[in-house]
């Protein structure tokens, strides 16, 4: 994972990769800036190895708390892709935990560059750009041997109609439907903090 | 479909290109570039714009965004019916006030709610107080009144159909406003809770 303290100093949206460009921008190796989606290129030999290299695998579940006053949560994974391309289509929760879950992700709100502009913001560092939820239709694709991170400010399960508040240390199954691997269980862990 | 793409492109090149330009600063060979946060030039004045701050019980008392004496304040624009941007900012500064230890007090912050509708003075106190406990819930069902003080800190927010629904928007940033008014620091979405509370050490010393 991104631990050290120069790439968390950049890590603007959770999931987007920008270790590539730690490189390109220092001017230390050659350029890779691999703008190109949420995927990364598996780090996780090691864990790819544990699973037998085939299997779709997920790991660091985590829920974030919920305040009382709202019905809605998130929860986060990382999942390495296996053998083949796939793309996770649905996930379900019990109903003691929530009414529904959603994969959903954040983009930036329509025309959101030229409104903030308009609106006299001057800085040119794109930092300020508005965004907005919103589901991600048609399933998520999990290319072969490739990370997906559901991490905040990128991609989340939306847990919708929460039961009850999201308390520390409760854990909770989530059921992920894969169009290739099929159902896989995976246990969450409600944290105040990202693990 | 196209249109989703184009415009998750564009937001991951804007990220890259706020990590560049944060990237830049942080291995320039020389300059001041001791912040995680960013600096706008010029910088922005805030202090004129007073909004509500709410009770739980709907009492309001005008708040001008600016930091009392010595201090910092951060201002937030955001909903409580948010369950990833908002909590993770919220849940960031709570960490970053931990590692603060007695200058947390230091640091004030107001949660300005872009989707008052829903978030009544109750459920806003509520939500923002579970983060941080003296935090100021501010809120106001004048928009004319909110957006101008949104533009005066570069923050945009609305509804925009989503899937036939109205879903919130808002800018993602926070802010960091000095005793004289001045919006004096920006941090992008993802800063990590040590960077923010590096850089308020470095602000507090500055307003000290
Ligand atoms: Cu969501």
């Amino acid at each position: 994972m991104f631990t050290t303290t120069r790439t968390r100093r950049l890590l603007i949206g959770s999931g987007l990769a920008l270790a590539g460009l730690l490189g390109a921008a220092c001017g230390s190796d050659s350029a890779s800036t691999s703008a190109g989606t949420n995927t990364t290129e598996a780090e996780t030999a090691g864990a790819a190895a544990d699973s037998a290299g085939d299997a779709i695998a997920i790991s660091g579940a985590w829920a974030r708390t919920s305040p009382s006053e709202v019905d809605t949560g998130a929860a986060y994974m990382t999942i390495t892709g296996g053998t083949d391309d796939d793309s996770l289509l649905k996930v379900e929760v019990p109903s003691a935990i929530a009414g529904m879950a959603q994969i959903h992700e954040m983009v930036p709100a329509g025309g959101g560059t030229e409104s903030s502009m308009a609106m006299g913001s001057t800085d040119s560092t794109g930092g300020d750009e508005a965004m907005v939820m919103q589901e991600v239709k048609g399933g998520l694709e999990i290319p072969a041997g490739k990370t997906v991170e559901l991490a905040p400010g990128g991609y989340h399960v939306m847990l919708m109609e929460l039961a009850a508040p999201l308390k520390e240390g409760s854990t909770f199954d989530l059921t992920l439907t894969f169009d290739k691997a099929g159902e896989k269980t995976v246990n969450v862990e409600v944290r105040t903090e990202a693990p | 479909m196209i249109g989703r793409r184009s415009r998750l492109r564009a937001a991951i090149v804007g990220a890259l290109l706020v990590g560049a330009v944060t990237l830049a600063a942080g291995c320039g060979s020389d300059g001041d570039a001791a912040f995680a946060g960013y600096e706008r030039t010029p910088t922005p004045h805030v202090g004129d714009l007073t909004l509500p701050a709410v009770e739980a019980d709907g009492t309001e008392t005008d708040l001008a965004m600016k930091a009392t004496g010595g201090k910092v304040m951060l201002v937030y624009f955001g909903y409580t019916n948010c369950p990833d941007i908002c909590p993770t900012t919220l849940a960031d500064i709570r960490q970053a006030l931990g590692d603060l230890g007695d200058q947390a007090s230091d640091v004030e912050l107001a949660m300005v709610s872009i989707d008052p509708e829903v978030d009544t003075p109750e459920i806003l106190t509520g939500y923002v107080r579970s983060f941080v406990p003296d935090a100021k819930a501010v809120r106001t069902l004048d928009d004319a009144r909110l957006r101008a003080a949104a533009e005066g800190f570069g923050a945009d927010y609305g509804h925009e159909e989503v899937d036939g629904k109205p879903q919130p928007y808002h800018t993602t940033s926070l802010y960091a406003v000095d005793p004289e008014g001045d919006l004096v620091l920006s941090w992008t979405f993802g800063t990590k809770p040590d960077d923010l509370a590096a850089d308020l050490r470095t602000l507090l010393g500055r307003v000290a």
